[in-house]
């Protein structure tokens, strides 16, 4: 018995060292502390959609760029999902043959509310919208205007 | 524009341009009718609940339905309209595939003779794929919901009278749809009319021409309701068929058809051709 209470001793010390340790989990796809907001505008309807709300294109505190939805964001998610999409204008411009200089596919957004999507690398100053879009029909939701 | 206040339609109905039959004559007792059949349609314009066309995505959609009629007696028959499964696809996604919504049709003769006159109560059930979603192939996590059928439990009553003229005939109807709810939210009612004239051609060749009129009524109220649940579709739609008998049991038909602005605007409606071809079998 005498012989594994160093054993307990370790055991405890270990635990103890665990406990006093903080974990840190970063997100990289939301901004770490504060988040600068540098341009932003509320969405336009698009064929009944009912999108609106405001979008947010900003850096964090460690130089990162995101766009931000609002708490009040919402668009038609009755047919699926909805794609989120970075434009040098309110037009939809395609041009894959060429690497899609308009456009930015920023990521898939499935619900209401406030959400962030990470720009990378950051976007520059002739993305002036964002644009929701419906990818599986070719159908735009909104958009809005970046200012 | 609105998208979406219609879908559902633009996904159950757009093959239902090959209009089914209505008439006065109700099956005799015993007497039995089936066909099975292929619907397919293409098309990318598309009619939104503001009536402005969209040109989206090629749309694909075929079903296979089979469709029975039994003399019960007593001036009754029992019908039946099955889409076994539905296909329906974008040029984009993976396709959606299910049954589809079940009716069942019970019809009644009014009135026998030179100028029958039917009425028919039809219970629609809710037995398709009401969630059947469709992935992007280009963009990972995005997707849409093509559903089989509506989601929704609904009733069609249809008054419908038919008139022989030597070896040809006409039938008229007029149809009410008691739409009820999905999820809570409130369909908006249906109302049909139609017409068809058809005859032999030769003693085993017959032909069918069908026009049919549908509009919804009432105010929309759940946009969520439109693009893949079909509230609010409204058109005119046309067909011309052909059935050929090889002999008193079996037969083969063919038939194309579409829609196009007529007495209501084209409203929650893919608008392209669309073509069947089937066998029928009888026992008389």
């Amino acid at each position: 018995m005498k012989s594994i209470k160093p054993f307990f001793a370790l055991f405890a010390f270990v635990l103890l060292l665990s406990a006093c340790k903080e974990e840190v989990i970063i997100d990289p796809t939301q901004p770490q502390g504060t988040f600068s907001v540098t341009r932003s505008g509320n969405f336009v309807a698009q064929n009944g959609t009912g999108s609106m709300g405001i979008a947010e294109l900003g850096t964090d505190e460690e130089g990162s760029q995101f766009l931000r939805f609002g708490d009040s964001f919402t668009t038609n998610f009755a047919t699926g999902t909805v794609t989120v999409y970075l434009s040098t204008s309110e037009t939809f411009t395609p041009d894959p043959a060429n690497g899609n200089p308009a456009l930015r596919l920023l990521g898939v957004t499935r619900a209401a509310g406030e959400q962030y999507f990470e720009v990378a690398p950051a976007a520059g100053g002739n993305f002036t919208h964002v644009i929701l879009w419906c990818a599986s029909a070719n159908v735009p939701f909104g958009f809005a205007s970046l200012q | 524009m609105n998208f979406f206040k219609l879908a559902g339609f633009m996904l159950l109905l757009s093959s239902a341009s090959v209009l089914q039959a209505q008439s006065g004559w109700v099956k005799e007792k015993g007497k039995a009718f089936v066909k099975s059949d292929w619907v397919f349609f293409r098309g990318s314009t598309y009619y939104n609940p503001e009536e402005v066309a969209l040109t989206t995505t090629p749309f694909t959609q075929a079903t296979w339905h089979v469709y029975g009629e039994y003399g019960l007696g007593h001036r009754m028959a029992l019908q039946v309209y099955a889409p076994l499964l539905r296909w329906n696809q974008f040029a984009t996604t993976s396709p959606a595939i299910g049954q589809g919504d079940l009716k069942i049709e019970w019809k009644w003769a009014i009135l026998q003779g030179k100028t029958p006159l039917s009425l028919a109560i039809a219970p629609e059930l809710p037995t398709g794929r009401a969630m059947a979603f469709a992935r992007n192939l280009e963009i990972p996590g995005d997707g849409i919901f093509l559903p089989t059928g509506d989601g929704e439990f609904n009733i069609w009553t249809t008054l419908a009278a038919s008139r022989s003229f030597g070896r040809f005939y006409a039938s008229a109807f007029a149809a009410f749809n008691l739409r009820t709810r999905y999820q809570g939210l409130a369909f908006r009612h249906q109302v049909q009319a139609g017409a068809e004239w058809g005859g032999k051609i030769t003693p085993a060749l017959w032909f069918q021409m069908k026009a049919r009129v549908q509009e919804s009524l009432g105010p929309g109220r759940h946009p969520e309701l439109g693009f893949v649940r079909g509230d609010a579709t409204a058109y005119t739609g046309a067909s011309l068929g052909f059935w050929y008998e090889f002999n008193s049991v079996w037969g083969i038909s063919v038939e194309a058809g579409g829609f196009f602005p007529g007495l209501v605007p084209l409203r929650n409606l893919y608008v392209a051709p669309s073509y069947a071809a089937g066998i029928t079998w009888q026992l008389q």
